[in-house]
Parts: structure tokens; sequence; C-alpha cells
């Protein structure tokens, strides 16, 4: 699986002219940072700007040797992403308070189910996303949807671990209250459901 | 097996925040451990299915780049790595040169075959860099331009067109280095167009051709405001002549101040007579509001700025607006709707509330 894991890149160097390993890994970045970007706006020329700005500069570099590449990835997209939009806004229209937008919603995957309960909790949840802040909905994007630890979570929106942890508790604790009027049904409804099959 | 946590003390929550119980859900780590928990405390099942259930509901829509996006993003890559790289071996060369005249002993430990190959292969290099700059300069390729939330955007095209680009929208075109566009353009979300006519070579007007889901907006040169959100499409016509072609087949010719809305799943087309100021005037950074309904507000809202409105008393949604409202910024829109609807707005999170007003005590 060429996607999540660091393993990829760790020993990608430029040399002879490898540029094959490079656009693979490029494409499967493009995609991935193409996705996170759109959380914070519907501008893909502008996201499409700073992924190619990351890689040119990784490219020239000639290597690319960090730690976790998925964090370092992760954080120099976010950075210049927010600077650019910044600037952009500068110039045109502001938004209220929040200091960034992050946008999510939940995937229309689930309407397929054809259970009612469900798409009450679906309905519920979507509503519940909205109250959040935006630092609140990126941590769940970061968490439920690339599957981070809080410590690369705590790297990327840069802030400490134990500050990740209050985030993510004051969201959960936000979205469940939302839910709570349905726990018991649900509870139902889960313990019938078969247990997660481990793939190892 | 030693769990080694007070599992008898966890919430919901808690569950929910561990991380290992997270993976266990996600990806079926640590199965046996969790196994023990659950034969462990009994009495924490309902709390561990809670808690399974939570994470699992939580799918994020995934927004993928089209494939012919990821393709020329890939192309463009490819190119300027390239072009980075000839100016890395054409350096070579004149470091190669400057050796031989200055210190001719490191040219010679590099040996008089090696530096020829250096030449070689730089030549190569720049060769294939000029040849392929000459067809880089008439291809065309794909150029999206963007607005994020509460933002817009004038764009001038290579035609001389210019375009306002509302909120939360998006253009597409093709150009190329040297200018060559075709006068056609996708659009999703709103714009305005300003187009100018444009004659071929042998004197042929030709079209513009606007693009949306579901339909086509196709004129010579004229002012015209085309909005695609959700499953409908509308177009407003300012000056000119335009006609718009539904990709089921049916087509209409429209006059100044006519308007015409399409919806994509119902097949429904409306055509009729308006004031297009109704629907142009944002690109001067004003909205204006003819009877408009709250529930219309509510949507251009959700469209425009990204936020979900919940009206706190339903006499409010029974009322209407008329009138020009300042928008040059959130702020400031919020602060007249409020005026013009006797209401009090309140933002929390990203959502906007809209309550009567408390009265002054």
């Amino acid at each position: 699986m060429p996607t999540a894991s660091g393993n990829t890149f760790q020993g990608i160097h430029r040399e002879g002219g490898n540029t094959m390993a490079w656009e693979e890994l490029y494409a499967v970045w493009f995609r991935k940072l193409f996705n996170y970007g759109r959380k914070f706006s519907p501008d893909e020329g502008l996201i499409e700007d700073v992924i190619q700005d990351i890689f040119l500069t990784l490219w020239q570099q000639g290597s690319l040797e960090v730690r976790s590449p998925d964090s370092y990835l992760f954080t120099a997209f976010r950075n210049n992403l927010l600077r650019k939009i910044k600037l952009d806004r500068g110039k045109q229209l502001e938004s209220l308070s929040d200091e960034y937008d992050f946008h999510i919603e939940l995937s229309p995957d689930q309407l397929m189910i054809r259970n009612e309960r469900r798409n009450e909790n679906h309905r519920k949840i979507s509503h519940a996303l909205a109250t959040l802040t935006s630092r609140q909905r990126e941590f769940i994007f970061l968490k439920y949807y690339q599957q981070l630890s809080y410590q690369e979570i705590a790297e990327i929106m840069d802030i400490s671990a134990k500050a990740v942890y209050k985030l993510a508790a004051r969201a959960i604790q936000l979205l469940r209250r939302e839910l709570e009027s349905e726990q018991c049904m649900l509870i139902a409804l889960v313990l019938c459901s078969p247990p997660p099959s481990g793939n190892r | 097996m030693e769990t080694g946590k007070f599992y008898d003390q966890y919430t919901v929550d808690d569950f929910i925040l561990d991380e290992r119980f997270h993976r266990w859900v996600m990806e079926g780590r640590d199965d046996a451990l969790w196994q023990q928990v659950l034969r462990d405390y009994p009495e924490k099942h309902e709390a561990i299915a809670a808690a399974r259930s939570f994470i699992r509901s939580m799918q994020i829509k995934t927004h993928l780049p089209a494939r012919e996006q990821e393709q020329a993003a890939l192309e463009r890559f490819r190119e300027r790595a390239l072009a980075k790289e000839a100016v890395v071996m054409e350096g070579m060369v004149h470091a190669a040169e400057d050796g031989e005249k200055g210190d001719g002993t490191k040219m010679r430990r590099l040996g008089q075959g090696r530096k020829w190959l250096i030449r070689i292969a730089a030549s190569v290099a720049i060769l294939g860099l000029a040849g392929s700059t000459s067809w880089m300069l008439f291809k065309k390729r794909p150029v999206v331009v963007g607005t994020s939330y509460g933002q817009m955007k004038q764009i001038k095209l290579p035609d001389n067109s210019i375009i306002y680009l509302n909120a939360n929208s998006s253009l597409r075109y093709h150009k190329s280095i040297l200018g060559g566009f075709n006068r056609e353009v996708w659009l999703e979300g709103e714009a305005f167009f300003q187009v100018e006519k444009e004659t071929d070579r042998s004197g042929h007007y030709q079209n513009f051709r606007v693009h949306t889901r579901g339909m086509a907006v196709e004129v010579l040169g004229t002012a015209f405001n085309v909005k695609d959100r959700n499953s409908n499409s509308s177009v407003t016509l300012q000056s000119g002549k335009v006609q718009v072609s539904m990709d089921e087949g049916r087509s209409v010719t429209l006059a100044p101040g006519e308007h015409i809305e399409f919806n994509r799943k119902e097949h429904q087309l409306t055509k009729n007579k308006v004031n297009p100021e109704r629907y142009t005037s944002w690109k001067n950074l004003r909205y204006t509001f003819d009877q408009t309904p709250v529930s219309e507000l509510v949507q251009i809202i959700r469209d425009n700025y990204g936020l979900e409105v919940v009206i706190a008393d339903e006499k409010i949604s029974d009322s209407n607006l008329s009138g020009v409202l300042e928008a040059d910024n959130l702020q400031t829109f919020v602060n007249a709707l409020s005026f013009a609807l006797n209401i009090t707005i309140r933002k929390e999170g990203n959502q906007l509330i809209f309550e009567p007003k408390q009265k002054l005590q």
C-alpha cells in the first residue's frame, strides 16, 4: 500500500534522474494534501500551487530525510496554505472571529445504509459538527480521517500533545451531547453487530 | 492477561479518546487486550459499544481532485522539476570550464572523458528542454481559479472578458502560455460574466461558452450572471443575448432582464422577467432583495459563507426582506441583516443564530 506509511519515501534521493519515484510520491501526496486543503478552502488552484511549491523545494534539496515524513508534509502544507489564505484574505472579504476556516461533512456513503436510526444519527452528528470550532473540526479530521496519533496531530497543529487531548475531549463531549438522547437505542443496535475483524 | 489500566473507571468518552481503543475499532489492533477487557468488565459493555459506534460513525467526506486535474498537476510538476534539473546541469558545464581555465588539476582528476560526458548529458538535457519548451508554449493546460467562503475574485481572461467569481465557487478553463484560449469555461458556484466580442481570423464572431453541471450558456458578447448551486442552475441576462442549452436537449434564448432556473433533478425549467440587479449586485459587494424570503437568505449564507443558520423563532422564518444590503464582509452583512429583520444574530462555531430581539429592561 503506497499510502500513509513513512517507509515509502524515507529513502528517496535524487539519483541519476530517478524521477519515477518522485512522481509516484507526488501523485500519492497530491491527493492526500488536496483533500486536506479542500477543508480549509474551496480554492483548488491555490491548493495545487502550495503542494507543488513544497515538492519542488524537496526535489531541489534532493532528498527527504525526516523522522516522520507524514507529519512533515502535513505541517509544511498546512503552514504554507494558511499563510497564503491569510494573504489573500487581507485584500478580500473577511470572515468573523475564527482564525481560519475548516469545513468537514460526514461522508454521504453512510446514508446508503437503509436504517432510520443510523440516518438520524448521521443527521445529528452533522448538525453537531457545525457547532464545533475550526480547530476542533480539524482535530476530528486528522484523527478520524487520517488516523493520526495525538503526538502527530500536535506537531501538525503546532500545539502541545496535552492541548490536543483537551481539544479532543471537548469536541467529543460536544458531539456526544447531541447524540445522547438516542444512546439507548444505539447500544441495542451495536451489540448485535459483529466485532471488528482484525487484519493480521 | 494484565490489562494494566483502570478500565472500570472509564466513561464512554474515555474509551473514545483512548488511542489504543481507537486503533482496535478502526484497524483491529490489540484484539486480545480488548477481548480481555470485555471479559473482565462486563458492566462496561454498554460504554464500549457506544464508544465503538461513535468512532465508526465519524466517516468524513473525501474531496478528491478530478482525474484531469490530477494529471495536469503531475505534468506541471514534471516540467518544473525538469527545468530545475537543466539549470543544475548547465551550472555543472560552467563549473567544468572554469576548472579548466583556473586550476587544471581538478579537471584532470575528473578525466577528459568524464568531462565530455557531462557536456553531452547537459546538452541533451538543454536541447530536450528547448524542444519541450516550444511544445509547452502552445499546449493548452487547465487553469483553476477558486474562491474561499466569504471571498470574491475578479478574473481577466486572455480574450479580455472579465469574470467576477463569487464566494465558494470555482472556474476552470484551458489556456496556453502564449495566451491561446478557446473561449470555453466550466463553472461551479456563481459568477458574473462580462464577455468581450471576439472575431476569428476570417472575421466571424466567436462564441463564448459557460458550462455548468447540467447546462451550457452560449454568447457572443454580453453581460450575464450564472449560478450553479446544489441541483439548481440559473442564468440572468443583463444585456445582449444568450442561448442556454440543457444537457438533456431543451434550449432557450434569453433577452435582457430575463432569468431562467433549471432544476437538474426534477428537470424543471422556469423563465421569468426580473430586475437583473437583484441577481448581479453581489459583484459590487451588495445584495439586492425584493420580497426575498428568509429561507433564501439562509441558502445564500450557506453557499457564500459556509455557515449554517439556526432560526430560534418561527416568526422569523415567515418574514421576508426588501432592500439593498452592504456586504463587503460578513460582519457588515450580518449587521445590516439584523437591522433589516429587527432580530439579534449571534455566531456560534459554524452557525449563525437568528433570535428575536431581547426587550430592553
